[in-house]
């Protein structure tokens, strides 16, 4: 059932995706408004399913993420123009496309861990994902702005807000995890690979707020995400 | 001035960044060396510069709280004490920090499991009786909470206690594990092959036969191992200082909105 829904959710991606490329744009829209329905459907699903809310390993936060992203690029589209839009889309669908190479095992409902069921985990979850759904939404704008043959707008304005709100909500996202860990583990801080790999994050996108120079800001950007693609996926797989 | 700080600081910064990042890979005491606790404290002490020259406060505050996150962050570990407790069923453990006397003894470690035998745990419980008078059970995300310390339910694991058989005058094996600590002589591994365990005694390892009388600081004693049995793993921490360190956290971010905030 969730397979389907994950397929099902996919395509219509990709069809919204691919009617926008032949600049079919109110086909294009019913379409992506029809696949956020399916993709709430998909994590209502797993939320009944694990009994719980979908974020305690990598597939469950990328079905999130992808829907919250969609939500965030929803509300941005009125803003930015085709081009970007094309980029926001094939970002969520490249996300969307990650849970399907992860194995079975990976995929599967589990009863919570005990550390797990403690509010302080959701909190830090959430807030974290909250500050990749900003960041992934100032990458495209960095990426833009890095690779587009021309100057479509200055987006400095957009970029520099979302990266700001992401910087905060990473921030507070680390402060959540480490109240959990201190919680559940008598732990705040134990130099484990995430939690080191979560402080590099942040202290890469510290550095944006330093710079002047627009390139050097989207190089930053950019590199932030491949960061955190790494702590998120490389690391957080299995946990 | 202002920009060779400035330089500094940018400099250190990607230093430690590739320190943490290569260092991640590695097994996590790297970064409680000396080296790296001289790195904190330099890269505390260039905020606290960077701080001095930069105008304007908004702009300060965030700086001057992180440094103080750092070096409040290195007394706190350096201060606070912790300490893993193993304990089979019935086993017993008796530590003096000087604060608290802790005498514990295991009466029940329960794990409750998922529908499924190869599910994950679902729930691990210890009952402990504390200081010979209160019963106690510490279950993770609920700890057993003292005055200036905590006892957290930390993990589980099998265990093989070795039984002492006889004449063992000096009581030092009696009730060892792999993972008691706080006695001079603890038991270090065992050796299925050469039928050997291994001792430390004094920070000098002791590699005795198993299963025969053998001769141990002047005493004959035999080792017999037992079957494994499963036993809780719990981690008393120290706690004090933690609501300060929470607090310039707390302040820390804060001041960073506000210092964006007036930017923009």
């Amino acid at each position: 059932m969730e397979n389907i829904l994950l397929l099902i959710t996919s395509i219509i991606y990709l069809l919204a995706f691919a009617a926008g490329l032949f600049r079919q744009r109110g086909i294009s829209l019913y379409a992506m408004y029809l696949g956020i329905a399916v993709h709430t459907a998909l994590i209502i699903t797993r939320t009944v399913l694990a009994q719980h809310l979908p974020l305690s390993n990598v597939y469950e936060t990328v079905l999130l993420l992808t829907w919250l992203l969609q939500i965030r690029f929803i509300f941005f589209q009125k803003q930015v123009n085709i081009q970007i839009i094309h980029f926001q889309r094939i970002l969520v669908i490249l996300l969307l496309l990650l849970p399907m190479f992860i194995q079975p095992e990976f995929r599967a409902v589990r009863p919570l861990m005990p550390e797990y069921k403690n509010v302080w985990m959701y909190i830090h979850v959430l807030t974290d994902l909250m500050a990749y759904v900003f960041l992934f939404s100032g990458f495209v704008l960095a990426f833009t702005d890095l690779f587009a043959p021309k100057k479509i707008f200055p987006y400095d304005k957009h970029m520099d807000t979302d990266i700001r709100i992401a910087m905060l909500l990473l921030s507070c996202g680390l402060l959540a995890g480490l109240i959990w860990g201190q919680i559940s583990r008598g732990s705040y801080w134990s130099w484990q690979p995430k939690e080191i790999w979560s402080l590099i994050n942040i202290m890469i996108l510290s550095l944006y707020l330093h710079m002047k120079d627009r390139h050097l800001r989207s190089i930053i950007v950019v590199v932030t995400v491949l960061t955190v693609l790494f702590t998120f996926i490389g690391l957080g797989l299995g946990s | 001035m202002v920009r060779v700080i400035k330089y500094i600081y940018a400099i250190m910064t990607v230093v430690l960044l590739i320190l943490f990042a290569v260092g991640s890979f590695m097994t996590p005491e790297i970064f409680t060396s000396v080296f790296f606790i001289i790195l904190y404290v330099l890269y505390a002490l260039t905020l606290l510069v960077f701080a001095f020259f930069i105008p304007g406060l908004s702009k300060k505050v965030p700086y001057l709280l992180i440094a103080c996150l750092i070096v409040g962050v290195i007394v706190e570990k350096s201060v606070n004490t912790r300490s893993g407790i193993t304990m089979g069923k019935g086993g017993t453990y008796f530590f003096d920090t000087g604060r608290d006397t802790l005498d514990l003894e295991l009466l029940a470690f329960t794990i409750t499991r998922g529908t499924s035998p190869s599910q994950p745990q679902v729930e691990y419980e210890s009952r402990i009786l504390f200081n010979k008078k209160d019963t106690f059970c510490i279950r993770v995300n609920h700890p057993l909470r003292l005055e200036k310390a905590r006892i957290y339910q930390s993990n589980y694991k099998n265990i093989s206690p070795f039984m002492i058989c006889y004449q063992d005058t000096l009581r030092i094996f009696e009730g060892q594990t792999a993972e008691m600590s706080g006695t001079p002589l603890t038991f270090v591994s065992y050796d299925p092959v050469l039928r050997r365990a291994a001792v430390r005694y004094n920070e000098v390892l002791f590699y005795l036969p198993v299963g025969r009388t053998h001769t141990f600081l002047n005493n004959p004693i035999t080792i017999i191992p037992q079957s494994p049995e499963l036993a809780t793993v719990l981690e008393y921490v120290e706690t004090r200082g933690h609501t300060a360190l929470l607090l310039i956290a707390l302040l820390s971010i804060v001041s960073l909105i506000f210092s964006m905030v007036k930017r923009k």
